[in-house]
């Protein structure tokens, strides 16, 4: 104690305004005063009576949280970091509930490695190792401590655009394992307000000015959503003649026919009703009664040239058709917020592709 | 006979003599700030609650004396509690110079000219830095008379 006085001194010393540590729970404050006197010509010398009493304990801890709320695409791991504090002038011990969801995993980073590791103590539906050993925040001098906590969500790969995973990270102040005033694990109860002070009795305050409702102050939630953001990809075709060898080319008054020879164009529009942008490959099976010769050079993309180069192979596999037309890295951007009010009109955001074939 | 009259001589002789016989009784205290009707603020002694780190206690100390001569030259000396700070200006008492040390009692002198050294450096004592607390009474305490000093404390 003598040590850690000195030790304090000197850091006032050095920063005259550092706020210093607050005295931990249960130390005894004594004070006794003494006289002189004459009486008469006699000195004389008497002491009073000694009051002490003991500090009593004070929990304050806070449950703060960053990138609560996220968006998420299907198959993802994704996470947020929370910070548990105790600002108390005594050790406090942790729990934490479960989560409701299977696929939310609440992560005590207590291994030494910083950031998610297997060494981690994880809490999840099925598991809870924080009722058995709660999480530890020693006030060791009275100053503020802290742990990171990780709530990590698994997104199945098949979760649709919109679904939302909640979660309530619940974290409640238990008695520790030691340096407690009650049974450890149990949690901590605050002296009522009404009962009287003892000074020879530690009694415990405990910060209820949390907005949340945090039971006496023993609570502290955090809360979040995640919001599967995926693209909902439709694909319609449509064909129209742009010439044929006798009417010509196709205009307000020139109506061109399928025939032998005809130049016909087919449509594909690839439309996305999600919330996330979309990269798929189209292919097109086309008939055998097609001259392709020009149909790769013909395609576009959104009225411009392809990105990557559409190939044509020959495939037999259906009878009636010879070729397979693929076209890669066809991108559809994402029906999102930004979009809709870009393009208040639109249902979807698409992108057309286009291609030509010859009718043989 | 003879033992009887020289027990009876030194009873009245006992009643003769004269005694100034002075006790101090130190109660503790939770000084809270409470707010008047007005708006202004005024400290409040009670009865403790709960005392925390950050809390104000407060030290009123009565002498008394209970002989039957006045007491001279009384001089009260109260240790600053570890774990607690001063609380600058709350030292009080009526009649009394009160004065400070920064060198556990080894000196006292009003806060004005209470140094001590910071950095290598000569500078005027803070609150925080003292270490006793001393009331000197002006005046001598009458017999049967009694008389208060008070103080308070931080808990750090």
């Amino acid at each position: 104690m003598k040590l850690k006085t000195l030790a304090l001194i000197a850091a006032g010393a050095m920063f005259s305004t550092s706020a210093l540590a607050q005295t931990e729970y249960n130390l005894l404050i004594e004070n006794t005063a003494n006289l002189s006197y004459t009486s008469g010509t006699d000195p004389r010398n008497a002491v009073s009576n000694k009051v002490e009493f003991r500090v009593d304990r004070k929990v304050i801890f806070n449950l703060t949280g960053s990138n609560t709320d996220r968006t998420v695409e299907p198959g993802e791991t994704a996470s947020s970091t929370y910070t548990l504090t105790n600002s108390s002038n005594a050790p406090i011990g942790y729990t934490l509930t479960q989560p409701a969801n299977a696929n939310v995993t609440y992560i005590i980073d207590d291994d030494g490695t910083s950031g998610i590791s297997a060494g981690d103590t994880r809490v999840t539906s099925s598991v809870n190792p924080t009722i058995a050993t709660p999480i530890a925040l020693d006030t060791a001098d009275g100053s503020t401590t802290s742990q990171t906590i990780y709530v990590e969500i698994v997104t199945a790969t098949a979760a649709v655009d919109g679904a939302t995973t909640d979660y309530t990270l619940t974290a409640t102040a238990v008695e520790p394992t030691t340096d407690n005033i009650g049974t450890p694990g149990t949690a901590i109860v605050p002296t009522l307000a009404t009962a009287a002070w003892t000074p020879s009795v530690v009694q415990t305050v405990v910060d209820n000015s949390a907005s949340d409702s945090n039971n006496q102050g023993i609570l502290r939630t955090g809360t979040g959503t995640y919001t599967v953001s995926a693209a909902i990809i439709a694909l319609t075709k449509s064909v129209k003649v742009l010439e044929d060898p006798i009417s010509g080319v196709a205009g307000p008054t020139v109506f061109p026919k399928a025939i032998p020879g005809a130049k016909v164009e087919y449509t594909l529009t690839v439309k996305n009703t999600g919330h996330a942008p979309a990269t798929v490959e189209l292919t097109d099976l086309l008939s055998e009664n097609f001259d392709k010769a020009n149909t790769v050079s013909s395609v576009l993309v959104g009225d411009a040239a392809p990105a990557s180069t559409p190939t044509l192979v020959a495939n037999t596999a259906t009878s009636g058709f010879d070729e397979l037309l693929t076209i890669p890295a066809v991108t559809v951007v994402a029906f999102d917020a930004a979009y809709q009010s870009a393009n208040p009109s639109h249902t979807e955001a698409s992108t057309v592709v286009t291609f030509e074939v010859v009718l043989k | 006979m003879i033992k009887k009259i020289t027990f009876a001589l030194s009873l009245s002789l006992m009643s003769l003599i004269v005694n100034a016989e002075v006790t101090l009784t130190n109660t503790v205290f939770e000084v809270i700030t409470i707010t008047n009707q007005d708006g202004s603020k005024q400290d409040q002694w009670q009865e403790p609650d709960k005392l925390l780190p950050g809390e104000r206690v407060g030290y009123q100390i009565e002498v008394n004396n209970k002989g039957n001569e006045p007491a001279a030259d009384i001089v009260i000396e109260n240790p600053i509690p570890e774990h607690t700070t001063y609380v600058q200006d709350s030292a009080k008492g009526l009649n009394t110079l009160i004065e400070f040390s920064v060198d556990n009692g080894k000196t006292f002198a009003l806060p004005a000219n209470l140094f001590m050294e910071k950095e290598g450096k000569r500078v005027q004592a803070n609150a925080v830095d003292y270490t006793q607390v001393r009331w000197k009474l002006n005046q001598p305490l009458a017999a049967g008379a009694s008389s208060t000093v008070q103080y308070i404390v931080k808990i750090k």
